[in-house]
């Protein structure tokens, strides 16, 4: 059976991931002013095509997350008198108002890229970098949307700042790989070394752009889990071991291109970028199984806050229950989780 | 290689940005299963991320299932419920949370009021 929630969480995490790395993509590799006009501008109309069905994916993808999450709510507040419409989640919840802010600039983005798409327009810098900023707008706004943007004062921030950049990294690593196959496409009136410029600037952002992932991953782990032990032998550990894992190939490839295949490319005179086009194809599929290992993780209980938990009471930290006592004497029944300490 | 070491070092550390989880509740006052003297003027939950205050909230009711809540506020973390003036005897704190990552969680305990 299809979890949709997961399902649209997936495709609202890839389309804007390739949207913003896109956008960022044209902006920076594409604005490459060594490269022929004619070519950077075939090259930005191809990515326009891309961005466009892109940008239309998260905006049915978010409508779509937004209604599960709605029908969730009502559900979980069935005998409670509030009314759960969809107008009062917009309204009155955090995730409502930054779904429907990601809405508009999804919608704005369409337009930009549309008029740019379907009309010759002279290349604008300023046009492209405000693209490249709202893309980039879209993603970093997804962590306002999950546990991130729900904690408290100074660790509260800097969970949400790490997470913020950990989304920015993967836009311009892994949202960049569309842009950098249509770069590689023969069809392209490029020469290989004006190609080799480009990919070559494209590797230097990736690169960084890891680094970047693996510090805000650090951050993140250190709010999401108590220990590496508590990985082990959990769902979402388990998980967690098929992100990394896949990962661990998808830099893999990274290497290869980077090491042996774009060198390739920079000697040859004619041709050169099949294999790179099919090792960053491969690098690209590694990549969208990661995000859809990312939306399942997003409904996986983090094993940091699996340990304390109290079923007759609901969820309730271990040390802070005041009254173990008068749980003897029958007040409160205590059962704790298997994983509890 | 040294650096290719540091990176599989580093590797585990990644993790899902994104992943969720429940709010808690962190600490409550009177306390889960406590006894309390006299007449708490409040019941105040705190939990461990911050709340939607329109959908989440809390009802107090007395052994015989009478309701003893007077309304609630919720600021933050922290939702506050206030009560009418209780008798000796157990209440029992029902609540339920939608916590700002979207996930709904709820709970009760009971708190004495009196010997």
């Amino acid at each position: 059976m299809v979890d949709w929630l997961v399902a649209a969480r997936m495709v609202q995490f890839g389309s804007s991931i390739v949207a913003g790395g896109s956008a960022i993509f044209v902006a920076s590799v594409g604005g490459d002013g060594r490269a022929p006009e004619e070519g950077r501008r075939s090259l930005t109309k191809e990515i326009d095509g891309t961005l466009i069905a892109a940008l239309l994916a998260a905006i049915v993808s978010g409508a779509l997350w937004l209604y599960l999450f709605r029908s969730q709510l009502e559900r979980a507040l069935a005998d409670d008198e509030t009314q759960v419409t969809l107008w009062s989640v917009v309204t009155d919840t955090q995730f409502g108002r930054v779904s429907a802010l990601r809405f508009l600039i999804a919608l704005l983005l369409t337009v930009l890229f549309w008029v740019r798409f379907a009309r010759p327009l002279p290349r604008s810098e300023s046009l492209d970098w405000s693209g490249a900023l709202l893309g980039l707008a879209l993603v970093v706004s997804l962590a306002w949307c999950g546990h991130a943007g729900s904690g408290m004062g100074v660790g509260g921030d800097t969970h949400l700042a790490a997470d913020a950049v950990h989304l920015a990294a993967a836009a311009i690593w892994l949202g960049g790989l569309i842009p950098l196959l249509l770069l590689l496409r023969p069809s392209l009136p490029l020469t290989p070394p004006e190609r080799y410029v480009m990919v070559r600037r494209f590797a230097t952002l990736a690169a960084w752009s890891v680094a970047l992932l693996v510090l805000s991953g650090l951050v993140n782990t250190w709010f999401m889990t108590n220990s590496f032990r508590d990985l082990i032998g959990t769902d979402y550990g388990d998980l967690l071991l098929v992100k990394i894992a896949l990962f661990v190939v998808m830099l893999g490839f990274a290497a290869l291109n980077r090491f042996r295949l774009t060198p390739r490319l920079g000697a040859a005179r004619t041709g050169g970028s099949q294999a790179l086009w099919w090792s960053v194809a491969a690098e690209l599929l590694l990549g969208l199984l990661v995000i859809w290992v990312v939306a399942v993780l997003g409904q996986t209980e983090p094993p940091g806050h699996m340990h304390v938990g109290v079923t007759e009471t609901g969820p309730v930290r271990a040390e802070n229950i005041g009254g173990l006592g008068s749980a003897a004497h029958g007040d409160v029944s205590l059962t704790w989780l298997p994983s509890s300490r | 290689m040294r650096k290719f070491s540091l990176v599989i070092f580093l590797l585990p550390l990644l993790i899902a940005s994104g992943a969720e989880a429940h709010a808690m509740l962190d600490h409550a006052s009177p306390a889960v299963g406590s006894t309390v003297a006299r007449s708490p003027g409040q019941v105040t939950l705190t939990f461990t991320q911050r709340l939607e205050p329109k959908f989440s909230g809390a009802e107090v009711r007395s052994a015989s299932g009478a309701r003893v809540d007077q309304g609630k506020s919720v600021s933050g973390n922290v939702m506050r419920i206030r009560l009418k003036g209780l008798a000796p005897g157990t209440y029992r704190v029902t609540w339920h949370v939608l916590s700002v990552d979207t996930h709904t969680t709820q709970g009760s305990f009971n708190f004495r009021v009196g010997d």
